[in-house]
């Protein structure tokens, strides 16, 4: 079977969400490294064995099981979503709420909620778009850079600062807070018309 | 036809986009594909984990390993059916790894005529 475009690009955004809501946005860089371990993964198994015939489900369960290793071996040293309060410390309520993190309704959800976690007030919007081209919807610096028409150098300055000061706010944004979702709300517009525009 | 079997080295994964990586593996699949449809694959083969064991000599002593470069370590096998040698060393051209600066080692298997 083929895997259709752009698959990866598109299950990226998913995936990154949904750790990030499980691992808090404090993690965000351990979130990144789960999926890119489970692209990796993918790549090794898919190109011997041919792609499964559900790849995103292949995807999510790969990184749903390596965050279960990662929370299991860290839940000690690290703290992880403050969001989800003890749920993740103990065995017993562990699995099934991961589990349920990984819905598909759930993740939906962590998309939008990414999206405007994104759009941090304190960052420039240009900053805000770049980083949701790049975390969510899976762009390299060299694709972002092309849509920005800015060099490499400068984009990929503006994303790891801009990542820096999402893992430094200390929780994902509510969406249900409606006065910053307006203010929010035109970068997550803009962002939503580069990524169409870039296909 | 006789039977080879390609030991691929090295790595095509380097700190790659999504979008990259996903190019990187349709021309694994397109290759394979290829030497499958000319009837050259004898089994497709599987990839291997970085981290094992090597067991050594008489003592048998057991290591962690290999503790080689990553450009050393052989990180997946294919079984191959081809001509001869020279033939198969063509059809290993195709192979992406190539292209990323990996290696594909041609091993002809010795069968013994009984």
């Amino acid at each position: 079977m083929e895997p259709s475009d752009h698959l990866f690009r598109r299950e990226a955004g998913r995936m990154v969400a949904t750790l990030t809501r499980v691992f808090g946005v404090h993690n965000i860089a351990l979130a990144e490294d789960v999926v890119q371990d489970a692209f990796c993964r993918a790549l090794e198994v898919w190109k011997f064995r041919g792609v499964p015939e559900n790849p995103s489900a292949w995807l999510l369960a790969t990184a749903k099981n390596r965050a279960l290793d990662v929370l299991r071996r860290q839940r000690t040293a690290h703290t992880f979503a403050p969001e989800l309060g003890r749920l993740l410390d103990s065995e017993w309520t562990l699995a099934p709420a991961v589990e349920e993190l990984f819905a598909a309704n759930a993740i939906k959800d962590d998309l939008l909620r990414m999206m405007f976690s994104c759009c941090q007030p304190r960052l420039a919007e240009e900053a805000q778009v770049a980083l949701i081209l790049n975390i969510l919807c899976g762009f390299s610096v060299n694709e972002i850079a092309s849509a920005f028409v800015s060099s490499h150098a400068a984009i990929e300055k503006r994303i790891t600062r801009a990542k820096k000061l999402l893992a430094a706010s200390k929780r994902l944004f509510d969406v249900a807070a409606p006065a910053e979702f307006a203010a929010r709300l035109p970068a997550v517009h803009r962002a939503l018309y580069l990524l169409f525009n870039e296909g | 036809m006789s039977e080879f079997t390609f030991l691929f080295r090295g790595s095509d994964l380097t700190a790659q986009s999504p979008e990259e990586m996903q190019k990187s593996m349709q021309k694994w699949l397109a290759w394979f594909k290829e030497l499958g449809e000319k009837g050259c694959i004898k089994y497709p083969g599987h990839p291997l984990e970085r981290a094992g064991k090597v067991v050594r000599g008489k003592q048998k002593s057991v290591h962690d390993g290999p503790y080689a470069e990553a450009k050393d370590i052989v990180n997946g096998f294919t079984l191959i059916e081809a001509k001869d040698l020279p033939h198969a060393v063509e059809l290993s051209m195709g192979c992406p790894i190539l292209e990323a600066g990996g290696s594909v080692e041609v091993r002809p298997i010795r069968i013994l005529d009984m």
